[in-house]
């Protein structure tokens, strides 16, 4: 096994959640509202879909009126996103050579002191 | 396998916006020649309208939140990274050229390590206008990687540091700071 | 106690855990990652209405869990910027070092990593998901999934000898 599969293997054995503290679901439990009562799961979504499909439609009529400006907006979208992804990277690969600096001067610190 | 996506997403960024001209700090041949040593490489220079136009759209999580309130004060964010397949492919006199770029009167090295193994150095430089930070130069090279950074701008180094995470740091590292900042 | 109390106790103590552990390791920190966590429930009695099956359900979980904690990282107090400063702020990284006390060997490693990161591992090891799922509950594009990922695992590598070792022995 190389040191990649091994490191996988020990990451998805050690990151098992690990359990709540004692007592934690009645400490939730204990925080809720007295009133009203939480509506049964699976009904909402059967409510919605008319209401989206009415939307859908708008949002076709829209789009073939003003196919143009859509256009223009998506491609900007785009390039938008693409930006944020660049300055997120940018600043992510900062930190961490920041974060990688300091810590070897951590280490030759320790080094110096023994 | 060279890593192109960076440059792909930096020639969208021509077509959408205005062509603009962004000035890297950085020696540029050098990058070229570190670029085509490298196994695989990461280039993004982002000026102040690149920033600026990127924060229109960062409005999705807590990290656009926290990334967008540091763009505020940043006049461009720039950063290199290589990955070699072997030692050697870069030279003192190459980090040299690199730093030089950040000699002037207004920058203070804060951080200045060289390793006597040649496992590599260390630098954090930053630049002090009327006593506050308005940047930071970082740069990180290890046997087989190389990486620096230069954030022009009003910085909060916290708050770069939580996106980094840094525990660990006992107090007689910032006694040493301390020092550096006093000289 | 009321049925659909007695309901939401038992989705409570079913995803107790994996909320819990998403804010701890997230945080470092039990406390804040209880109130988070307790946050988390108390969002999901509001918004329980809308969650049409167990898959939305563990999603929203997941989704919710991680940013919220994000945002009590985020919260944390701020520090002062400026020449002098340089060297205090190394001092107040110092005293969150006290948070790695009670945290597993790899837990402890996991917190040295970037926030980002952090999660993108938690993420694809807690909650096995694929980049491409881990984009969608971030809300980042895959290609920074994949550079953090590719990071993250890079950084615990070199950081992980002694415990790969004692996980080689232990078998």
């Amino acid at each position: 096994m190389d040191e990649h599969e091994e490191l996988e293997r020990l990451l998805h054995r050690e990151l098992q959640a690990r359990d709540a503290p004692p007592g934690f679901s009645a400490r939730v439990i204990a925080k809720l509202p007295q009133a009203p009562q939480p509506a049964p799961l699976q009904t909402a979504h059967r409510v919605w879909l008319p209401g989206l499909r009415w939307t859908a439609a708008a949002v076709a009529l829209m789009a073939i009126a003003g196919g143009g400006y859509w256009e223009h907006q998506r491609r900007e979208r785009i390039a938008g996103e693409r930006a944020r992804g660049q300055v997120i990277l940018a600043l992510h690969i900062s930190a961490v050579t920041l974060h990688d600096v300091l810590h070897k001067v951590v280490k030759d610190t320790k080094g110096d002191a023994e | 396998m060279r890593s192109l996506s960076v440059l792909t997403a930096l020639g969208l960024f021509a077509l959408a916006a205005a062509a603009q001209s962004i000035t890297p700090p950085f020696p540029v041949t050098l990058e070229k020649e570190l670029a085509a040593r490298a196994s695989n490489y990461t280039e993004v220079s982002l000026d102040k309208k690149m920033l600026a136009f990127a924060g229109k759209f960062m409005d999705g999580n807590a990290e656009d939140a926290e990334a967008k309130q540091m763009l505020a004060t940043l006049n461009g964010i720039y950063v290199r990274e290589y990955e070699f397949d072997k030692p050697g492919q870069y030279t003192t006199a190459d980090l040299e050229n690199i730093r030089s770029q950040f000699n002037g009167s207004d920058w203070s090295p804060m951080v200045r390590e060289r390793s006597k193994k040649g496992e590599g150095d260390s630098d954090i430089y930053i630049r002090l206008v009327d006593g506050k930070m308005q940047g930071m130069f970082v740069l990180d090279a290890e046997p087989n990687d190389l990486s620096f950074v230069y954030i022009d701008g009003a910085l909060d180094p916290s708050e770069l540091s939580r996106l980094g995470g840094s525990f660990g740091i006992p107090k007689h590292v910032t006694k040493r700071a301390a020092k550096e900042v006093s000289k | 106690m009321a049925g659909s109390t007695l309901e939401f106790r038992e989705i409570v103590e079913a995803h107790q855990a994996r909320v819990y552990s998403i804010a701890y390791r997230i945080l470092g920190d039990r406390g804040t990652a209880e109130e988070v966590a307790q946050d988390v429930f108390l969002e999901l009695y509001r918004a329980i209405s809308g969650i049409a099956s167990d898959e939305h359900l563990t999603a929203w979980l997941r989704r919710v869990a991680v940013h919220r904690a994000t945002d009590a990282l985020r919260r944390r107090p701020r520090a002062l910027y400026g020449a002098a400063e340089f060297g205090d702020w190394m001092t107040k990284l110092s005293h969150e070092a006290a948070s790695f006390a009670l945290a597993s060997d790899v837990e402890k490693l996991l917190l040295t990593l970037p926030p980002t990161q952090r999660t993108v591992i938690l993420l694809r090891y807690q909650e096995d998901l694929l980049p491409p799922e881990i984009a969608e509950v971030l809300a980042m594009p895959l290609a920074t999934v994949k550079s953090h990922l590719q990071r993250a695992l890079k950084s615990l590598r070199a950081r992980a000898q002694d415990a790969l070792k004692e996980y080689t022995r232990r078998g």
